[in-house]
């Protein structure tokens, strides 16, 4: 009797012992290096992400960690030094994530993407990302670094129409601050907006990506007029007071509360920020805003273009293989397919996947956003384009420098010019 | 014989590790740094040996100056502000020459235990054009272009920053110092004070020669701290606008790890060793007629 009650405890036992090992194979634990503040309202689909994702694959769990900002970047780049780095990362597919990039770190995802899986999305965003056409993240949505919001309310309640060129809009300056109010809120304290969302712009319009692809290689140089007169609109619109006071010492997200609460008829950002304009603003306010491309401009050779790249979404580190790699890409292809896309595009982004928009219920600045960067070409942006040192030591400080009237224009390009040639890695690509 | 030998190695086993982890944690990092200084590296790949190239580069470069400038800026305030007002402060307290002395003292305590991004955001949401100053002043006067101007100025930018450190790191100095006067023993006060002594001249003829030590230990931790300042400037901004509140171990820091100039940015490393240990010496020249040794 004794024997049998043994017998039978010890079978549970076992058995016990056996489904728990089996369990705990087929968990699979990645670690997720994420750059997000989740604070922001754009970042508002993201646990909404993770949860779904999760209800669909509880074996594989996440241990996130985010930081935001440059911040993100100065830890990362602490981590590639050291050459210990996460299974999953955002990553950038260019210039900005070169430290990870150059060091072979990142691994190539070409394997997993099918002709099949490819046609889901964006053709832009396969581009090749790498020296020999490597593909190391799928963009989830165009990061467009220039948009115009306006609030028609505040236009229609001073007599105001739509600019058409930034001489008009400057025209409007007088009566905007006469009423008490910011004509076009904008925040350069982190110094890099006004060349992400501003001179990038500003050079296309002068002078176009091929120049910009000469420049890169040195067969032009940004010592070049177009460019000179890019930075010296910039100078120019601090002069008429179309920006605001004090434009260096204000952060982007402190521009877009004044452009919320009333305070100013235009705001220039990102073409991100449609999100965080709809979870921040009031829904009356929101009805009436709109977005357009950057007024013309007198010179531009190109015209009402923005400057975009593709956007930054999480990678794969190279080392990974196995149940490790396999369940890293069901999170990529979860979270950046058809039912990611699906949550993200509720909350307000329109994602490089393609989605049928009839079953959506798109709010008039997102449709306006969408019709927007549908019909406008996309200059580059500098900093995704030429070295982090030459952009984030000498360009972006001497914009900062320009605009507070200490530098010329032609001073910074020539500094830059100098830079550029003595170091940059494109020019000395062979 | 066996004696000595057994009691050699005790020492060494109670010295070995401690000596390694010291070796391991600050003299191979300095050799190493000053290694790197030679080279030209990107943190992998090959390294290219650049002489003094790097040292010729920080001489040459206006940003390094801008921060040695903030630096010295801030071992002044450090130095010239914080511990005097410190000591000031701690000898009122001491005294009992305000009411409620415990209370002022938690008081003045209080910013030191902030955070220095908490205390960064805070002071930025004072100074920052929107801001409650420049909203303020904006209201009263109808300017509606007010915004503090200082902080565009490449002159006196870096006046804030060193206004806000003198805020949240007197109190330090002020509790060490209290807590060294507490150790004077009364009588000579009271001595002083039959004598028909000031309290001027109780403070300055007998307290502050008596606090010799104290001052030099303060101006040591004042003058490696100014050098080794990052998180409040970086938290409050960035060294912008256009490199104005630049400091030598921001500088450093993005040099090395943001742009990946591993050589150069060592090269700024060993010039702040270098200047740490040059201000530390002077300081003990300084305060040795003040009796610290």
């Amino acid at each position: 009797m004794h024997m049998r009650k043994l017998a039978i405890a010890a079978a549970l036992f076992a058995s016990i012992v056996l489904v728990s090992s089996a369990a705990s194979t087929d968990t699979v634990t990645l670690s997720v290096y994420a750059q997000f503040d989740l604070a922001q309202p754009q970042s508002a689909y993201w646990p909404v992400t993770v949860d779904a994702f999760q209800k669909k694959y509880p074996n594989i769990k996440l241990d996130f960690e985010y930081v935001s900002g440059e911040a993100f970047h100065q830890k990362f780049q602490a981590m590639a030094a050291s050459g210990d780095i996460p299974d999953l990362f955002t990553c950038y597919a260019g210039a900005r994530s070169s430290y990870i990039l150059d060091r072979g770190m990142v691994k190539d995802l070409r394997p997993w993407l099918t002709d099949a899986f490819k046609k889901n999305y964006n053709a832009a965003i396969w581009s090749p990302q790498g020296p020999n056409g490597e593909i190391y993240i799928i963009s989830p949505n165009m990061a467009v670094c220039t948009v115009v919001y306006v609030n028609t309310k505040l236009q229609k309640k001073l007599g105001l129409s739509m600019p058409k060129t930034l001489d008009e809009m400057i025209a409007q300056v007088p009566a905007i601050r006469a009423a008490g109010l910011t004509p076009l809120a904008f925040g350069n304290k982190s110094q890099w907006q006004a060349q992400s969302f501003l001179l990038s712009m500003l050079t296309d319009r002068m002078a176009g990506t091929a120049w910009f692809d000469k420049a890169m290689k040195g067969t032009a140089k940004f010592t070049d007029k177009p460019f000179v007169d890019a930075i010296a609109v910039e100078k120019q619109m601090i002069d008429t007071k179309l920006l605001p006071a004090g434009v260096n010492q204000i952060e982007t997200p402190q521009a877009m509360e004044e452009f919320i609460q009333g305070k100013a008829v235009y705001l220039l950002d990102a073409g991100w920020r449609v999100s965080g304009l709809k979870k921040a603003a009031a829904p009356e306010d929101y009805a009436g805003y709109a977005a357009i491309a950057f007024p013309a401009v007198k010179g531009e050779v190109v015209h009402g273009s923005s400057a975009a790249t593709t956007g930054e979404a999480l990678a794969m580190n190279s080392k990974l293989t196995g149940a490790k790699a396999e369940a890293a890409w069901n999170f990529l292809s979860f979270i950046y397919g058809q039912e990611g896309s699906d949550i993200l595009m509720k909350y307000g982004t329109v994602p490089t996947y393609k989605l049928d928009y009839s079953k959506y219920d798109i709010d008039s600045l997102n449709k306006q956003y969408i019709q927007l960067i549908n019909s406008q070409s996309m200059g580059y942006v500098i900093d995704a384009k030429m070295d982090g040192e030459g952009v984030n030591n000498l360009l972006n400080p001497g914009l900062q420098a320009v605009m507070m009237g200490t530098k010329t224009p032609a001073q910074l390009a020539g500094e830059y010019e100098a830079w550029v040639a003595a170091n940059d890695s494109n020019r000395k690509k062979k | 014989m066996n004696y000595t030998a057994s009691k050699k190695r005790s020492y060494l086993s109670f010295v070995l590790p401690a000596f390694v982890i010291y070796i391991g944690v600050i003299i191979f990092p300095v050799i190493f740094s000053c290694a790197l200084s030679f080279v030209d590296w990107k943190g992998y790949g090959p390294m290219k040996f650049v002489g003094l190239g790097n040292y010729a580069r920080m001489f040459a470069d206006p940003v390094f100056f801008i921060g040695l400038r903030n630096n010295i800026l801030i071992v002044l305030i450090s130095v010239f502000g914080q511990i005097p007002l410190g000591m000031l402060l701690a000898y009122m307290l001491h005294r009992k020459m305000v009411r409620h002395a415990d209370f002022f003292e938690v008081l003045i305590f209080l910013p030191i235990t902030m955070s220095a991004v908490i205390v960064a955001q805070l002071w930025n949401r004072i100074f920052s054009p929107v801001g409650i100053l420049p909203s303020f002043v904006r209201l009263v006067t109808g300017n509606q272009d007010f915004v503090m101007k200082i902080f565009e100025n490449q002159t006196f930018a870096f006046v804030p920053i060193m206004f806000v450190l003198l805020w949240q790191h007197t109190s330090l100095y002020m509790v060490i110092f209290l807590a060294n006067l507490q150790r004077i023993p009364n009588s000579v006060i009271e001595a002083a004070r039959l004598e028909g002594a000031s309290e001027g001249t109780i403070f300055l003829k007998i307290i502050t020669p008596m606090l010799g030590g104290v001052i030099f230990i303060n101006s040591i931790l004042a003058i490696s701290g100014s050098f080794k300042s990052f998180d409040l400037i970086y938290s409050m901004t960035g060294g912008g606008p256009a490199h104005y509140t630049e400091v030598i171990a921001m500088y450093m820091y993005n040099t090395t790890f943001v742009y990946q100039n591993y050589g150069y940015g060592s090269a700024l490393s060993i010039i702040i060793i270098v200047f740490i240990v040059a201000s530390i010496l002077l300081t003990r020249l300084v305060t040795r007629p003040m009796g610290q040794d």
